[in-house]
């Protein structure tokens, strides 16, 4: 990664509406977006999953089946760091203090389905905040964009 | 996201490219399950083509699993790309799940 990179400020902006191929959407604009900033294929990789992961949760849990919800997601690349908000008008929900952390140790048998998308968010993020404020949902995720995340494989 | 499975003597090989996330795991939830079902308990999943997966994706991991275990089948996982496979660490489905490096590999853990 060169000098001049670092530099760069980016910003785009995704509205979503609470619908499933809302994740469709989001998947191909962060993709785009990651390739616009210049970052980490790695990095792309890994917030893309997150995002899908906050996301989902909003569309299937946020709203009362049949209410129309808006969902912005802000993909924000400032020097060294990416940065990403998600505000939705769906009920108030802080993954931070309400998820539960999956039994990671629990065998197949007794491991429980589902539970492992906030954990994800909470593992690959370097910084997560979350904010209820004018009636909706904020949560901040931010990222610093390191050169080993540059996509050459280890092995 | 595209599955493909092909029917050997004694076990499936279902090979997944491209991304598996919440948009498609359903399809793929349908295809593996259906074959579980049906009475197919020996399964290889290649997933040396598979660049993305969500929560979403490894649930049906996790499903399959379980079914099969209920009827004391196997099923071994092969190929993950490093991305892929950071997410089943993180997960701890490296160590729920039997992963092994090449298709050879997870072949002969079926029948280890």
């Amino acid at each position: 990664m060169g000098n001049g990179s670092e530099n760069m400020d980016i910003e785009q902006v995704i509205v979503l509406e609470n619908r499933p191929d809302a994740i469709v959407q989001l998947t191909q604009a962060v993709e785009t977006f990651g390739d616009a900033a210049a970052l980490p294929p790695k990095l792309v990789f890994r917030l893309t999953l997150a995002l899908e992961e906050i996301v989902t949760n909003v569309v299937s849990y946020g709203y009362q089946p049949g209410s129309k919800g808006r969902i912005e997601v802000t993909l924000r690349r400032q020097g060294d760091e990416a940065q990403a908000e998600v505000v939705d008008d769906g009920v108030q929900f802080d993954p931070l203090s309400e998820a539960p952390t999956p039994d990671l140790d629990a065998s197949v048998e007794e491991r429980r389905i589902g539970g492992l998308g906030l954990h994800f968010v909470k593992t690959l993020m370097d910084h997560i905040e979350y904010r209820w404020q004018d009636g909706r949902n904020h949560l901040k995720l931010r990222q610093r964009i390191s050169d080993k995340d540059d996509g050459h494989q280890d092995r | 996201m595209d599955i493909k499975i092909d029917k050997h003597d004694d076990h499936l090989t279902v090979r997944l490219a491209g991304r598996l996330d919440s948009s498609n795991a359903g399809e793929f939830e349908q295809a593996l399950l259906n074959r579980i079902d049906a009475g197919e308990l020996r399964l290889v999943l290649d997933l040396s083509e598979l660049s993305y997966i969500s929560s979403a994706g490894l649930r049906v991991f996790l499903m399959a699993a379980k079914r099969l275990s209920a009827r004391q089948g196997r099923m071994a996982l092969c190929g993950l790309q490093d991305n892929v496979r950071e997410v089943f660490e993180i997960s701890g489905f490296t160590a729920i799940l039997t992963v092994r490096a090449d298709l050879a590999e997870a072949r002969a853990a079926l029948s280890a």
